[in-house]
């Protein structure tokens, strides 16, 4: 489903399919897209399942994809993630967080100029690993680093 | 993710972005702000400095801006029973004129004739201007789970219209100088189950709870950071508040009852911290703006002989009253009738976490927390810690599990007045925050050898 | 009606930055009211920004992304005036779309 759906967002991208059958009112890419929506990966409660669902299954560590995380996050409510792939060819990136309840958080996919890199905020219930990955030529690349989660406020 | 995520929200008033720095000759910039940040202090632990560091990402982005753009929307669409817009309100500045207008407010308004706030200013223009009902707008004033209310995304875009202007509260009319002399008044009154005052955490430079770095509001740099980092987007939630949502929540955290939305007392203390001028004159607080809500009855408004002489000698009485009052204090504290001091450290750890207990929004009764984390440091594995009062490590070690220091320790918890009349720190066994047994397991939580304390 | 986002798409040495605030609750399906009945989730599924008409981030998040998104991606080859659409889908199927022009 995935393959499928990266060959269709570069086949429409690069040929302006989808622009003109937007302007010709045949579809919506809201309509598209809604249907899209990775239910296996998304709800996985754990990441085996999560890395399975975006088939990503015995990806390879690599030093090319970095994860930016604070150490310490003051509040598990927002916490900024930035992962950026200089591995060639990356046409998609995912964020999970391991102790999330669902750890799969958000998956992109590429095209059309943009480059591998995503900036986004998730939450964390608790002390965790976060983990990006990146899909490159049928491969898979894999990415951790620990994120600590303090008590803010007043306890209360 | 449930439970971290409900965590209660700061005490802090301040937040404020490093963008300003409010010196006489820079323009402080105010803009919508990410609620967490801090102001910097030095010297920073690595803690700090990597808060700041999440903090500055944050900011980048900030959620805020929605809010200005779905105020300023708001702004100019006819609505209401008049189906008028808002471009006619007249902020002070003359109609219609937005920009600049948050940093002068609050101010007198002749045709209301009363000092108001910028929240209070928009809803009297609402009312007005477009045939909006005040009860409708004060019903449930503040953002929650269930959505924004409009005035908080209204406020938010005016805000946005003052970005790096200068703040210039006028104090010119009677009434505003009346106003900020109220507003003093009601910050440096003690009251309530806690004996606390606004100015019990915000009175001092460079202190925290937790790990929330609090502005001493009596001086001018840091009433005005407090002042510039809102209406703020709140991590904590989710949560768009304004100003009039901060009060509210300050006196719920204070175990006060409940200031009125958009009330004079809530006004007044807005300009005291807006203007921050000197030299004026105590005349009684303005507290018939609040009312009870949940547990927190109106009595706690009323001043017991602790309160009193330290509302009345501004924490500082004359040594000889405060000693004769202590020793009455001294005579409160119940000891446990078996002569055991000494609890289970692991439960005392589990109160000295929890700062739950006493506030409207608390269940009335036992068990309530002991808040210890709020404001000292105590066991090495649990870092955020707050720094109003002394740190406790190594209490029992330094200190030793002598039988003394037991009655001692149980003795300064139970009612903390009786060593020091106008300390801080809470009353918890005189007050009945605490029971015997809390009691007992925080003493074993600062002397127990097995106590992480004293690791 | 969902309420805007907030859209801003910058150009500097060819590439192009764009950030994105999307007004969303977020809301898990893991957190109970007081009277302990499960909010339900609402959150956005599914979400693509385009630039004139070309899609070049096609997203999907679960409902760990934070309330009120942010999201920030880079574009090479986008020129000042250029539009950037983005749209999000949520799992109740409410919809939204914003654009602005490159600046």
């Amino acid at each position: 489903m995935d393959m499928m759906r990266r060959t269709l967002l570069k086949g429409i991208g690069s040929s302006g399919v989808l622009a003109a059958a937007l302007a010709a009112g045949m579809l919506k890419p809201t309509q598209v897209l809604a249907a899209d929506w990775n239910k296996a990966a998304f709800e996985a409660k754990d990441v085996a399942g999560a890395l399975k669902g975006i088939g990503a299954t015995g990806a390879a560590e690599s030093k090319d994809l970095i994860l930016t995380v604070p150490e310490i996050a003051e509040n598990g409510a927002v916490v900024a993630v930035t992962a950026v792939s200089k591995i060639p060819g990356t046409t998609s990136l995912a964020i999970l967080v391991d102790k999330n309840p669902m750890p799969l958080s958000a998956r992109f996919d590429f095209a059309n100029g943009a480059l591998p890199e995503a900036l986004l905020n998730v939450k964390m219930g608790q002390t965790s690993l976060v983990r990006a990955v990146a899909q490159a030529g049928g491969k898979s690349y894999i990415v951790q680093k620990e994120v600590k989660v303090t008590m803010g406020g007043c306890g209360g | 993710m449930k439970q971290a995520l409900s965590m209660c929200a700061a005490l802090a008033l301040a937040t404020a972005l490093p963008l300003q720095d409010a010196g006489a000759q820079t323009p402080a910039k105010i803009k919508p702000a990410v609620v967490a940040a801090a102001p910097a202090t030095e010297p920073k632990d690595p803690v700090t400095a990597e808060f700041e560091k999440f903090r500055a990402v944050l900011e980048d982005g900030n959620p805020a801006e929605l809010f200005e753009v779905k105020g300023e929307e708001l702004w100019k669409t006819k609505r209401g029973p008049k189906n008028a817009s808002l471009e006619k309100c007249d902020l002070g500045l003359g109609p219609g004129v937005v920009n600049g207008a948050y940093v002068q407010t609050p101010r007198y308004y002749a045709d209301a004739d009363q000092v108001m706030d910028v929240e209070r200013r928009i809803a009297w223009c609402m009312v007005n201007l477009q045939g909006f009902k005040l009860e409708d707008l004060t019903k449930k004033p503040f953002s929650n789970d269930k959505g924004t209310p409009d005035l908080v995304s209204l406020v938010t875009y005016v805000a946005g219209a003052s970005r790096g202007m200068k703040i210039a509260i006028p104090q010119r009319h009677p009434k505003e100088i009346d106003a900020y002399n109220i507003g003093r008044e009601i910050f440096d009154y003690r009251a309530g189950p806690y004996d606390f005052s606004c100015a019990t955490c915000h009175g001092e430079d460079g202190k925290r709870i937790r790990m929330q770095q609090l502005p001493n509001l009596a001086t001018r740099k840091d009433a005005m950071r407090a002042y510039a980092g809102w209406p703020g987007y709140r991590l904590t939630g989710g949560f768009m508040h304004t100003l009039q949502w901060r009060m509210n929540d300050c006196f719920r955290q204070q175990r006060f009852p409940e200031p009125g939305y958009l009330s004079d007392s809530v006004t007044a203390i807005l300009t005291f911290l807006g203007a921050n001028a000197n030299g004026n004159v105590y005349k009684g607080p303005g507290i018939n703006d609040f009312r009870e809500r949940g547990q927190a009855s109106l009595d706690r408004l009323d001043n017991d002989a602790v309160q009193h002489v330290c509302n009345k000698y501004g924490n500082k009485p004359a040594p000889a009253l405060s000693h004769l009052i202590e020793a009455q204090q001294l005579a409160t504290v119940k000891l446990p009738a078996d002569g055991k001091l000494l609890g289970d450290w692991k439960s005392g750890e589990k109160i000295a976490q929890s700062g739950r207990g006493f506030t409207w929004t608390d269940k009335p009764g036992l068990p309530v927390g002991g808040n210890c984390y709020n404001c000292h440091e105590i066991a090495p594995t649990e870092t955020s810690f707050g720094t109003l009062g002394p740190s406790l490590r190594n209490f029992g070690k330094l200190r030793g599990n002598t039988p003394e220091t037991q009655k001692y320790v149980y003795s300064k918890i139970f009612n903390s007045k009786a060593f020091s009349l106008c300390s801080a720190m809470p009353r918890f066994g005189f007050m009945g925050a605490l029971n015997e047994k809390q009691i007992q397991d925080l003493v074993a939580l600062l002397l127990d050898p097995e106590s992480p304390v004293n690791k | 009606m969902a309420d805007p986002m907030k859209i801003r798409a910058q150009v500097k040495d060819d590439v192009c930055d764009i950030k994105v605030l999307m007004s969303h609750t977020m809301e898990t399906g893991q957190r109970k009211e007081s009277d302990g009945s499960v909010i339900p989730a609402h959150f956005i599924q599914t979400f693509s920004i385009a630039v004139n008409g070309k899609i070049v981030v096609d997203g999907s998040s679960g409902p760990s992304v934070s309330k009120n998104p942010r999201f920030g991606f880079k574009v090479k080859g986008p020129k000042a005036g250029d539009k950037v659409t983005v749209n999000w889908v949520d799992n109740k199927g409410d919809k939204r779309t914003d654009e602005t022009t490159v600046i």
